[in-house]
């Protein structure tokens, strides 16, 4: 038996337990927060530790309920990313509210996004979407003002929009080839004869429905709204975790399902790559305000990711996979530390973080080091990633796009700069050297980040073999 | 082990510091970075001309190995580098006292000289590019934060430049991976075998990326205003050794491709020459006494640029050897504008002169930098620079190498009218008033004015390592001749 599968009963348990609390008490104490923590730690080390586990498939039936679940190596190093994660940002809400309603939310969210990679069945694939979903329109307007409103209806209506598509787009799967689970999709749709244009279209609105989850241009409108109006950590929570599983759920239709013919899904994701990295980096730019920045660039990630999509060969989806895991990273991170500064400071905009490195000079050191691996600055996380993704593009023959990525990665410089700047510039006699408080819980996750920055840019082997164990078992 | 270590001790002192030394003084951060770098630094002796080569697998998928190289190339510069960011470890206790958040200031100058130093002892394309942008992020930091006035933006035209540079190094270095499929510098030679427009645009974007780094005319506007802003510690390591390991790469880079390097030599010269003599008519311009210098450093980039661009047995002696006399001069000649800075309140040289009869140590060792950079014997200069012209005529470019000669004059007029202006005449007002500058500045001085002699006089020790090594990167068998 593979313990990734405890891993995910642990957090299912945990997300029940605490949203039943919320009946007993309205605001959490020191111990139920340690139990949270505590769980997730336990769900990450049985990840760990079920690495070196045969994989295969778990079921079971309880009075004629079967349960079935694919535990694969994608699904384990896809838990171990999304607990990393994680695990940071509840670390940090422990100072942002002590609300016990938040952290059920939380929990029951990231429950769906641990579940989503064990389904291998359209039924439980949407099933676990919209468990990760739901929970998060609440999270996102959960302290309400008036910006954050407008951003959280464009997030609800953007949400629906996406599972109406997707269902959809499964209908047309089911009908057209008769089978719910995605193995047996993919094994009819191999026969190029019972492909049709009707294939073709239930790909685009899956690629759509995904899409817009994961924030590919031109789906992407929703995002900096409404991650400007959700409490930072929120906000970091769907860019780190909730995008990952849109990029996990693609994999799954894309690539078990085989929803696309060879030829169609390399032009589709090509397109879609380059016009996200431009998108994304070119509207970054003039940003000034600073989630609003990191919400172009975590668009623009994306692009890279699919990068490693376009260039149909194995190693291309191992970088991909890996670049979703240090995004996941570097992304918690930068919104952390952006969320410990507005916290410790109220600074929110890139004019108020002039002088920071002397009030908060740890906090600014992380949000640097965060912002330079986003940049693909070595030997941080992201250039390890980058460079797999580029070499990806030249082992598979797309030297141009490889090109265009560096490009891009050199351009954003230029705005992930900004705050560094404003935070590490002269500034003679504005600024006193005043020690502001940071929170030690969110310092605590800020430091975890920074330690995993370093660990996945110098030494990326223990999760490339995973991944790459999870790309070939696929 | 011994490399690596090397690399690994000043690595965790610099985060141990950053960590824990908020309240230390600052006179112990600086002995804690001083000694830091000292162990490297003995270490380094320990492999004195033996070859040593460390191995670590690193990145597998890929196949990248983190490889540790100390040959007769990069053996003296590493010498360079670890003396020098000693030596600036031990003038920042003088220089930096009073100013704020001591501990990130000492652990941030600790990884960018341990980022030079792994970087010349890099053995893989992938792993020299890392150390390439890591001597970036704490450089970046230290001058926008501790610099001067115009730190800021000096700041970002620094970092934005050089990584500009940087990343068509790494499109040459995809090149070079993409056409020999290792990224191995051992292998490369051999496995290399890439169409001619392909070479042509490896040369060219590698020639961009080290020349950006350089700072050689045209690509040297970031200079200036970085080295000139810099806290004066930190523009003693830009200018003395992280823009010479561009001169170095070129070098070490030249081996892979030799045979087509060999056309774009006249063209590499020329770059150097025009560097020189334009480097040195703004520094004849400047009043500013760190932007001379700083002109100077653009000035003496393209001696270093000459040398390594006959791609000869003695111009690429003469580089390397330069690489290190410039290290000990202009290392030296900042730490006196530092003098300047702390004591006299100016960087303005109108407002300095008779500052000999006031520090008489500080001038004499002043002198000898001059002297040395100028390329006068017995000084350290005048063997790299001899070496240098030398490797021009046998490259067979008589004509360009004799005008570079007369032209180098240049370098010492403004030399010497900077000794002139700011040490001798009747004391100004602000040399009346300064005090002799603290012990840490003037050991750290006259340190480095001794070893420019002692590597004048001496120049056995480096040769002894840089003739084989260069013989070797040149496929030189037998003779020089």
């Amino acid at each position: 038996m593979n313990c990734a599968v405890y891993s995910l009963a642990l957090i299912a348990v945990l997300a029940v337990v605490i949203t039943m609390f919320n009946r007993v008490k309205n605001e959490m104490g020191k111990a139920e927060f340690g139990l949270i923590i505590g769980g997730i730690l336990a769900a990450l080390g049985l990840a760990i530790f079920s690495f070196n586990q045969p994989a295969g498939l778990f079921s079971a039936s309880y009075h004629g309920i079967f349960i079935q679940m694919y535990v694969t190596p994608l699904a384990i190093f896809f838990e171990i990313l999304v607990l990393t994660a994680v695990l940071m940002l509840i670390l940090a809400s422990w100072d942002y509210t002590r609300k016990t309603r938040y952290y059920g939310l939380f929990l029951l969210s990231t429950m769906g996004v641990l579940l989503l990679p064990f389904s291998r069945d359209i039924l439980t694939l949407y099933f676990a979407w919209e468990l990760m979903t739901v929970p998060t329109y609440a999270l996102v307007l959960f302290s309400p003002s008036k910006k954050s409103v407008e951003g959280g209806v464009k997030y609800l209506i953007f949400g629906i929009l996406s599972s109406a598509l997707m269902i959809f787009g499964m209908m047309l799967l089911i009908v057209t080839s008769g089978h719910t689970d995605l193995a047996g999709i993919g094994q009819y749709l191999g026969l190029p004869t019972n492909r049709t244009d009707l294939t073709f279209l239930t790909g685009v609105l899956l690629v759509v429905a995904m899409g817009i989850k994961i924030g590919l241009v031109p789906f992407h409108m929703w995002i900096p709204d409404s991650y400007q109006g959700a409490p930072r950590l929120v906000a970091g929570y769907l860019s780190a975790v909730t995008k990952k599983a849109g990029i996990i759920a693609l994999i799954m239709v894309v690539f078990v399902a085989a929803v696309f013919s060879q030829s169609q899904y390399a032009s589709v994701f090509l397109f879609l790559s380059v016009i996200t990295m431009f998108w994304g980096n070119v509207a970054a730019l003039k940003q000034k305000n600073v989630v609003r920045m990191l919400a172009y660039s975590s668009i623009a990630q994306m692009g890279y990711i699919l990068i490693g999509f376009s260039v149909n060969i194995q190693f291309g989806l191992e970088a991909a996979l890996y670049h979703a895991l240090t995004h996941a990273v570097m992304d918690a991170l930068a919104f952390i530390a952006v969320f410990a500064i507005f916290h410790s400071t109220g600074a929110y905009m890139l004019d108020d973080y002039r002088g920071l490195a002397r009030r908060v000079p740890k906090t600014a050191l992380a949000l640097s080091l965060g912002l330079f691996a986003l940049a693909g600055m070595p030997p941080l996380a992201g250039f390890t990633s980058k460079l797999f993704l580029f070499k990806a593009g030249l082992d598979g023959g797309l030297w141009w796009l490889s090109l265009l990525g560096l490009g891009f990665s050199v351009f954003s410089l230029a705005y992930y700069l900004k705050p560094v700047m404003a935070m590490y510039g002269h500034e003679e006699g504005e600024v006193t050297d005043d020690d502001v408080y940071v929170p030690p819980a969110t310092g605590i996750a800020m430091g975890i980040g920074v330690i995993l920055l370093f660990l996945l840019g110098l030494y990326p082997n223990f999760f490339m073999e995973l991944i790459a164990r999870a790309v070939a078992l696929l | 082990m011994i490399l690596l270590l090397s690399i690994l001790i000043p690595v965790l002192v610099g985060l141990g510091i950053y960590l824990f030394g908020k309240g230390m003084s600052n006179r112990l951060l600086g002995a804690i970075s001083a000694v830091s770098l000292l162990i490297p630094l003995a270490l380094l002796m320990l492999v004195y001309s033996t070859d040593t080569l460390e191995t670590y697998a690193w990145i597998t998928p890929l196949g990248i190995n983190f490889s540790l190289y100390a040959d007769g190339l990069s053996w003296p510069i590493a010498l360079a580098i670890l003396l020098l960011g000693t030596l600036a470890s031990i003038y920042s206790i003088g220089y930096m006292k009073g100013e704020h958040a001591l501990h990130s200031y000492y652990a941030n100058l600790i990884f960018f000289v341990a980022a030079m130093y792994g970087l010349v002892l890099a053995a893989d394309l992938i792993e020299f590019y890392v150390f390439w942008e890591l001597m970036l992020i704490p450089s970046y930091l230290l001058i926008s934060f501790w610099g001067h006035e115009n730190a800021k933006g000096a700041g970002y035209k620094y970092i934005i430049y050089t990584h500009f540079g940087a990343i068509f190094l790494l499109i040459s270095i995809f090149m070079l991976w993409l056409y020999s499929g290792t990224t191995n510098m051992f292998d490369i030679t051999a496995m290399l075998h890439a169409p001619a427009w392909a070479f042509q645009l490896i040369i060219v974007f590698m020639l961009l990326g080290f020349l950006i780094k350089m700072g050689v005319f045209p690509l040297h506007t970031w200079l200036p205003d970085a080295h000139a802003n810099a806290p004066t510690p930190i523009s003693v390591l830009l200018s003395g050794v992280m823009v010479s390991t561009g001169g170095y790469a070129l070098m070490r880079f030249a081996g892979f491709m030799l045979p087509q390097l060999q056309q774009y030599a006249p063209i590499m010269m020329l770059l150097g020459t025009v560097s020189i003599i334009y480097g040195g008519l703004m520094a004849l311009m400047q009043t500013d006494v760190k932007r001379m210098f700083a002109y100077s450093s653009v000035s003496q980039m393209g001696y270093i640029m000459f040398g390594a661009g006959t791609l000869t047995y003695f111009g690429f002696l003469g580089a390397n050897y330069h690489i290190f006399a410039h290290a000990l001069g202009k290392g030296l000649l900042f730490m006196v504008a530092g003098v300047m800075i702390t004591q006299m309140g100016t960087r303005d040289m109108r407002k300095i002169s008779g500052l000999a009869k006031k520090m008489p140590v500080v001038a004499t060792s002043a002198l000898i930098a001059v002297f040395s950079l100028a390329g006068t014997p017995p000084m350290a200069g005048f063997i790299s620079e001899w070496t240098l012209f030398a490797g021009g005529i046998q490259s067979g470019n008589f004509l360009l190498t004799a005008v570079t000669l007369v032209l180098s004059l240049i370098t010492a007029s403004y030399m010497l009218w900077f000794i002139r202006r700011v040490f001798f005449g009747p004391m100004s007002e602000a040399v009346e008033n300064a005090k002799v500058p603290p012990a840490s500045m003037r050991y750290a001085i006259a340190t480095l004015a001794v070893l420019s002699i002692l590597f004048g006089l001496f120049p056995g020790f480096l040769l002894d390592v840089l003739v084989p090594a260069v013989m070797h990167i040149l496929g030189i068998v037998g003779g020089v001749f």
